[in-house]
């Protein structure tokens, strides 16, 4: 017997299927199906997972969607051929479109108003039909000609026969064929607990609740055959069959068009990329450019053309041609863009001249896969690109990927628990008390711990939570990813309305758009890039230079010395605690180093053990040894330890024979989310073609050791070096023209890992002069004064807090040049704009009257008015006749109020450090300052004392807290190990001000205070608003 | 002159005293939306739990930490029973829920000139009830407030945070450096009027006494009421022994205080997901004696079981009548008055068990055996929602031979309830309409899991 099943829905269909479109593919070719229709509600958002199951199996997959019309019934379209996808691909897209985020609408006549020549509908029409039903129908069926099904479902319910009767009416009424479906929503009944959760999770109800909704059986799985013939008559089993053979599309024969503005009249694609080429060489290269590098972009240029990818290159050269225009920083990342091509076309500042083209990849040819090309834009400009896209290619042409959020274990909990009926608070409880970092693994465990199995639905909530992780929830928006069609985007995949209005997405994620070969431009948004223009903005009239991304200085001694002393507060990439750490170990000496120190201090290589020994190979304690000259060659420039993504995946192919198809796989197993089982699934293939090539088992055992410990955290040397360049560019910022580089730091945020107040410590820590916020002196960004010859920082109003930037600008544009003279010139000049009593008194507290008033206690007071319009600050209850002859005098701040006041105004103080003004009053018990510890010797017992300005816990396995104490002297790194920290938790967790006693740990350069007791002192501490930047 | 008293652990010390072991650990009562700490036990403040915390750090600090729901209206009634206590030393009292208390100490003066006895007496009073509590005396309620809550020593110095006016202008005033109520006064009426607004001014009219409070007066209940957490679910009477002595023990102390007696108690078990056990117990003449009550409970209790376990158990007692001089005796006293249905199934639960005693409700279920609910006797039937269903359904599906019948239409397919089941197995049963050899229609079913068949009930 032959059976298709033409009616079944994923998980895609949100809180609807229960099934991945992977499972219920496995399951159809398991049960003998001969094709299976995934036709999820108003999407087709499971297809391509779907797709790649079936690839290179009998099972003839079918794209489908049903549509729900509360008049007429339900509806079910299946894609004969490629145009009859895209006929699905506009109605799915028509129908979301029309309707908000996550929903759509539908109507039984759009049916009729849309070309669908080349689908097959199926139809359940609704018993209680709407008046019109003849007339629709028979519409139908002139509008499909022979190509129109009445659905058969049956689920063994109470309403069977009924249901039974009535299909057999309408088809023998308006002469119909009819054809049987299963409705699946499960590949296999063990799902039906689940299904009945995700029920409940949509009626916001619990299962046992559910009462009449809730499905009574598990006919809603894919059935098997004999099952089938028995509920079935065989004519209607027969029309699936035929059915399925109409249906003849293939997802990978979909081709993508480019589009072809980017491309002048009388050229080709390829011809032009040529010219473009040729002219950036010569921009880049003004003396001429190396041969090397001519070789490089001829060889370059050949493959492009080869693989017909120059329409790409020229999107993104549209693009930064767009941002140069605009002065908008850019920077391209991703290993097609470290090429003399990228170079030329100025996506990317990386020479690839400097950097000796250490890269593996460009695109590869064996392969197969698009090139991979991210740029990132500067944070606050970025819509600026992605309106010009728009702009230019049409919102019908042009559309954002899009992202599946997927259940976590905190959702999962919380969703699956109240289906069962748990109260919300004792759900909450048991998340709350997840282990931070452990939550994802060993989840499990940690719950049985708290007694949940306990309670008689315990059983139920761990099993059916670990059944719902990773469970799509719904589609939301990639960060930004564009796909660019030649002709109408819906053409191609469904397009839907997003959470922010005028956006799109379409219903694909970056793995289809990946596995269809279809071709995304990523428009990301860095807020270094951002730091960066504003700095260099500043070179001209203050350090008499002027520079680009691309132009600045390379191989510098002076930046990586400084790296090397771990001062690196504000440098891209390398500015966190773990960095800083690294730093004085790695020793950066030249560009590349940065590529590996951005790469090293990551999950994966701290977990595959890769950090010590390239350490101890870099320092020449450990012998550099290759098992072979193939393995050599990849290793070469790591010394044998592997770092990088790129050399596990070649590795992989020279040492076990993978093929590039094969090595793809496992990239991909690589970069899903928490992929370990999947990259299990290559263990005994790849340690086999280890020892298959002569390798030892010992080294093949190694290498999948690393594999598995790189798992998601491997970070790819293209996009390091990428990085590496952004890294290098800020240190030389920072050496080089310090003062600028903080208030282009400054005038970024919020970004980056450190506050504008430790910003600011750092600056002055580098003896710049920062000048207080001035009602006379300052703007809104914070700028350059020249102090003595010296480039000095006048910090802005953008610190003061709760002041609108258009408030105090309209002030701002009556100031006159020479400034305000007094108070009473600054209000009357101010009268006419509308600045709120709140704005003044913001300004007050944060001293930026001091040059014309007095203290900011007094000025405040002063400034402080009662809102007239307000009837109830009017005064009734006392008479406002009453004299008032003379105001009120008010003390003026002593300094730690002052302080407090700074904190609560600006977030930051340039008067003493609270420490500093502690210690005087005596109130600390004695410590060591931080510029004294180098001073100190290894081992030597210590006693530090600051606040707690950061606290970090990598994701090392050893558990350690790192933390940074910051006094009037500078920083001291505090290292806590996991059985102390869990100790001491009530000293460490909140304290603001804290007191460490340890041992004193010096490694070269690197100097720590291993925690061995300490103490929580805020309470001495006279200031509230001191924040910590806690566990990122 | 006036006092006040603050509670900051009212419910928490209330609950230790109940249940001791509690306070062998860490334990801290929660907001439940916000899941912030509200109240600690010393335990908990020695492992650095502090209110305000979210409840995600607390675990953090103690890993054996009791967690319990803050329950405001629990609190509310506990200071009650507070004053209540307190107002048989103390003659003006006003609440200021849900923490605190103002004893009016000028009717007092005569009684205890010495002010050192207001203490005294309070100190006594409040001893038996083991609250951690903050006094205050001031000129005016809002002094001893602020003086209790800051514990200050004079008015001046009490911290602008705890004058009762909203944030923002707390803020304000300490952002001028006027940090205490004293710089505050300082300043002249009028002026800070002009520039800090009316309210404010009212504010510190209330504060000096110049505009006087409108308290509302603490009038003691006439009816006893008291609900109790148990530390652990309780699954037998016995475990209900020691908690409900208690809540007893402080029944005896209100009525002895009063001159009353009950006639009628109220024992309320609440379980997980169970609807709440009431368990009415009438006596024919009063009493106010614990140990007698007591008794009388454990007589009552022996012959019932539990019908899940109870996690919580509130009394209460409100025909109160003046004490009798001649108990009689309890359990003989004769009835005269007919009973109404309500009292007549009430006193058939207390007899019967309430596992007997029910009223039936539909309930849309697709099993025969979860169409229908049981629900409190009484309450009129709903609609049905499945159509073609057998009136007659058995009250335990028994098996047949299935060759005595013919089946005429189906399978309708069910599987059973797999939530209520230890494993995860998929157990069907197949309906069918059939007739049996003898002519009549019955409603059989199919057991996959067994391979047998049973009948469930019968049509018409």
């Amino acid at each position: 017997m032959s059976y298709a099943e033409l009616h079944c829905l994923s998980h895609y269909s949100f809180q609807r299927g229960a099934s991945s479109p992977e499972e219920l593919v496995n399951t159809a070719i398991a049960l003998g199906y001969q094709g299976l229709a995934i036709t999820d509600e108003c999407s087709v958002a499971g297809l391509v997972k779907a797709w790649l199951a079936a690839k290179e199996t009998p099972l003839n997959l079918i794209s489908g969607s049903e549509f729900h019309c509360s008049e007429y019934g339900l509806f079910v379209l299946l894609a004969k051929n490629r145009a009859g996808y895209a006929q699905l691909s506009q109605l799915i897209s028509r129908c979301r479109r029309a309707a908000e985020k996550g929903s759509y609408q539908f109507h039984g006549h759009w049916l009729l108003e849309q070309s669908l020549s080349e689908c097959i509908l199926l139809w359940r029409p609704e018993a209680q039909a709407a008046e019109g039903v003849a007339e629709l129908q028979d519409n139908l069926k002139t509008a499909f000609m022979g190509r129109h099904w009445l659905m058969y479902h049956r689920y063994l319910r109470t309403d069977d026969r009924a249901h039974t009767r009535w299909i057999k009416a309408c088809s023998e009424q308006w002469n119909w064929p009819v054809v049987a479906v299963g409705g699946a929503l499960i590949h296999h009944e063990a799902r039906l607990p689940l299904l009945h959760v995700m029920h409940a999770i949509r009626e916001h109800t619990t299962v046992a609740q559910l009462g009449s909704q809730r499905l009574p059986n598990a006919e809603v799985r894919l059935r098997e055959l004999d099952a089938l013939n028995q509920v079935f008559p065989e004519a209607w089993r027969q029309a699936s069959a035929t059915i399925c053979d109409q249906c003849r599309f293939d997802l990978g024969t979909l081709r993508y068009e480019y589009p072809a503005e980017v491309v002048p009249q009388g050229f080709t694609a390829n011809h032009y990329l040529q010219q473009l080429s040729q002219q950036g060489l010569r921009w880049r290269y003004p003396q001429g450019a190396p041969e090397k590098i001519r070789q490089q972009l001829e060889m370059e240029l050949a493959l492009v053309e080869e693989l017909d990818y120059a329409h790409f290159f020229l999107t993104i050269h549209d693009l930064v041609v767009f941002a140069r225009q605009q002065g908008i920083l850019h920077q391209g990342r991703g290993s097609a863009a470290n090429s003399v091509l990228c170079y030329c076309l100025g996506i990317t500042a990386v020479n690839p001249a400097q950097s000796d083209l250490l890269f593996e990849r460009f695109i590869s040819r064996e392969r197969n896969e698009p090139p991979d090309i991210d740029v990132d834009f500067e944070h606050e400009r970025r819509e600026e690109v992605i309106q010009y896209i728009y702009r230019k290619y049409g919102r019908d042409r042009a559309a954002l990927a899009a992202t599946v959020i997927t259940y976590r274990i905190r959702s999962a909990l919380k969703d699956v628990g109240k289906a069962l009926g748990f109260p919300e608070a004792r759900i909450q409880q048991w998340i709350d008390r997840l282990d931070r970092r452990d939550q994802e693994e060993g989840w499990d465990e940690q719950l049985r711990c708290m007694g949940i199995m306990n309670h008689p639905q315990g059983v139920h909530l761990l099993r059916l939570t670990q059944d719902i992780l990773r469970f799509p929830r719904h589609l939301s928006q990639h960060v930004g990813g564009f796909v660019i069609a030649a002709g109408s985007l819906s053409d191609l995949v469904p397009v839907e309305n997003a959470a922010m209005p005028e956006r799109t997405v379409i219903q694909w994620d970056k793995d289809d758009i990946e596995a269809l070969c279809l071709l995304k431009v990523d428009v990301l948004g860095l807020g270094m890039l951002t730091a960066i223009r504003k700095t260099l903005a500043l070179l001209p009239d203050f350090y008499h230079m002027n520079h680009t991304l691309a132009s600045i200085p390379q191989d510098d001694h002076g930046v990586y010395r400084m790296l090397q002393k771990a001062d690196s507060v504000g440098v891209f990439q390398i500015e966190s605690r773990a960095q800083m750490n690294m730093l004085p170990r790695l020793k950066p000496r030249c560009f590349y180093d940065l590529v590996i120190q951005i790469a090293i201090v990551r999950p994966g290589p701290i977990q595959g053990d890769m950090v010590h020994p390239y350490l101890r190979r870099r320092e020449g304690k450990e012998p550099v040894d290759y098992p072979g000259p193939a393995v050599q060659q990849v290793l070469e420039r790591t010394l044998g330890v592997p770092i990088f993504q790129e050399q596990v995946i070649k590795l992989a192919m020279v040492a076990a024979g993978f093929t590039g198809g094969e090595a793809d796989a496992l990239r991909r197993a690589m970069a899903s989310w928490r992929s370990k089982g999947k990259v299990m699934a290559f263990e005994e293939k790849l340690i086999q073609g280890m020892l298959g090539r002569g390798y030892s088992r010992d080294f093949a055992e190694r290498l999948f050791a690393q594999i598995c410990g790189f798992g998601e955290y491997g970070f790819p040397e293209s996009h390091a070096a990428s990085f590496a360049n952004l890294a290098y560019a800020s240190a030389w910022l920072k050496f080089h023209c310090p003062a600028a580089f903080y208030v282009g730091l400054l005038n970024s945020h919020p970004m980056g890992f450190y506050s504008p107040s430790q910003l600011i410590q750092d600056a002055r820590h580098h003896q710049i002069e920062v000048l207080p916020v001035c009602i006379n002196s300052s703007g809104w960004d914070h700028h350059l004064v020249a102090r003595d010859g010296e480039p000095a920082i006048r910090l802005g109003f953008r610190l003061v807090k709760g002041l609108q930037k258009q408030e105090i600008e309209n002030v701002l544009n009556l100031r006159p040049t020479t400034g305000f003279q007094n108070m009473d010139d600054f209000e009357k000049r101010s009268e006419s704009v509308v600045l709120s009593v709140r704005a003044k008194e913001q300004l007050a507290s944060a001293n930026a009257f001091s040059s014309l008033a007095g203290h900011r206690y007094q000025t405040r007071w002063d400034m402080t008015k009662l809102d007239v319009k307000k009837p109830t600050d009017q005064l009734s209850l006392l008479a406002v006749t009453e004299n008032f002859s003379g105001d009120y005098t008010l003390d003026a701040p002593h300094e730690i109020a002052d302080m407090s006041e700074d904190f609560a105004s600006l977030g930051l103080t340039l008067g003493r450090h609270p420490v500093a003004l502690l210690d005087e009053q005596g109130v600390l018990p004695h410590h060591r300052k931080a510029i004294e510890l180098g001073q100190l010797r290894h081992g030597q017992l210590v006693t530090v004392m600051g606040l707690v300005t950061n606290r970090q816990r990598p994701g090392t396995a050893s558990g350690v807290t790192f933390m940074t104490l910051e006094d009037d002297t500078g920083t001291i790194n505090v290292v806590l190990w996991q059985d102390l920290a869990k100790q001491q938790r009530r000293e460490w967790l909140k304290a603001r001000l804290l007191r460490v006693k340890g041992v004193l740990e010096m490694e070269g350069d690197v100097i720590h205070v291993i925690a061995g007791d300490m103490k929580d002192l805020s309470a001495r501490l006279p200031v509230a608003k001191i924040k910590s930047r806690d566990f990122h | 002159m006036w006092m006040y008293l603050q509670f900051p652990t009212l419910l928490l010390d209330r609950m230790q005293v109940l249940q001791p072991e509690l306070k062998e650990r860490p334990v801290v009562l929660f907001h439940e939306q916000e899941q912030r700490v509200m109240q600690t036990n010393p335990a908990a403040e020695t492992v650095g739990i502090q209110p305000g915390y979210p409840l995600s750090d607390a675990w953090l600090l103690a890993d054996t930490l009791g967690t319990f729901r803050w329950r405001e209206a629990r609190q509310r009634h506990l200071l009650q029973q507070v004053a209540t206590d307190l107002y048989q030393v103390f003659a003006v009292i006003s609440l200021d829920p849900p923490s605190g208390l103002w004893l009016d100490l000028a009717p007092m003066q005569k009684l205890y000139p010495e002010p050192q006895q207001n203490k005294l007496q309070l100190q006594q009073q409040l001893a038996p009830w083991e609250l951690r509590y903050q006094s205050g005396v001031g000129a005016t309620p809002l002094q001893a407030k602020m003086i209790a809550q800051s514990q200050v020593s004079t008015v001046a110095d009490i911290p602008i945070g705890y004058l009762p006016c909203p944030l923002p202008l707390q803020e304000k005033l300490q952002r001028m450096g006027l940090h205490t109520l004293g710089a505050l006064q300082a300043i002249p009426r009028a002026l800070a009027g002009r520039r800090l607004g009316k309210e404010l001014v009212v504010l510190l009219a209330r504060i000096q006494g110049e505009q006087r409070e409108s308290l509302h007066f603490f009038r003691p209940p006439v009816w006893f009421y008291q609900r109790l957490e148990l530390t652990a679910e309780a699954n037998s009477w016995q475990a209900l022994r020691f908690p409900l002595n208690r809540l007893l023990q402080d029944l005896e102390h209100f009525l002895e205080s009063r001159q009353q007696e009950t006639r009628q108690l109220l024992i309320t078990l609440y379980h997980r997901d169970d609807e709440p056990t009431d368990i009415t117990l009438g006596f024919a003449h009063g009493s106010y004696v614990a140990q007698e009550l007591a008794q009388f409970c454990q007589l009552k209790m022996e012959n019932c079981a539990l019908e899940a376990p109870v996690l919580e158990l509130s009394l209460q007692a409100r025909q109160l009548q003046p004490r009798h001089g001649d108990h009689g005796d309890l359990l003989q006293g004769p009835r005269q008055h007919k009973k109404s249905l309500p009292r007549l199934l009430n006193e058939l639960q207390l007899r019967l068990g309430q596992q007997r005693v029910w009223g039936v409700q539909n309930h849309a279920d697709w099993l025969p055996e979860h169409a229908w609910r049981k629900v409190l006797a009484g309450q009129p039937l709903g609609q049905a929602y499945v159509q073609d269903r057998p009136l007659w359904l058995l009250p335990e599906p028994r098996p047949v031979q299935i060759q005595h019948w013919v089946l005429l239409q189906g399978p309708e397919r069910f599987t059973l309830p797999w939530w209520s089941q230890d494993g995860d197995q998929i157990c069907d049963r197949d309906y069918w309409k059939a007739r049996h050899r003898d002519g009549q229609p019955g409603w059989l079913f199919y057991e996959h899991q067994h391979g047998c068949w049973w009948q469930h009930g019968w049509f018409s």
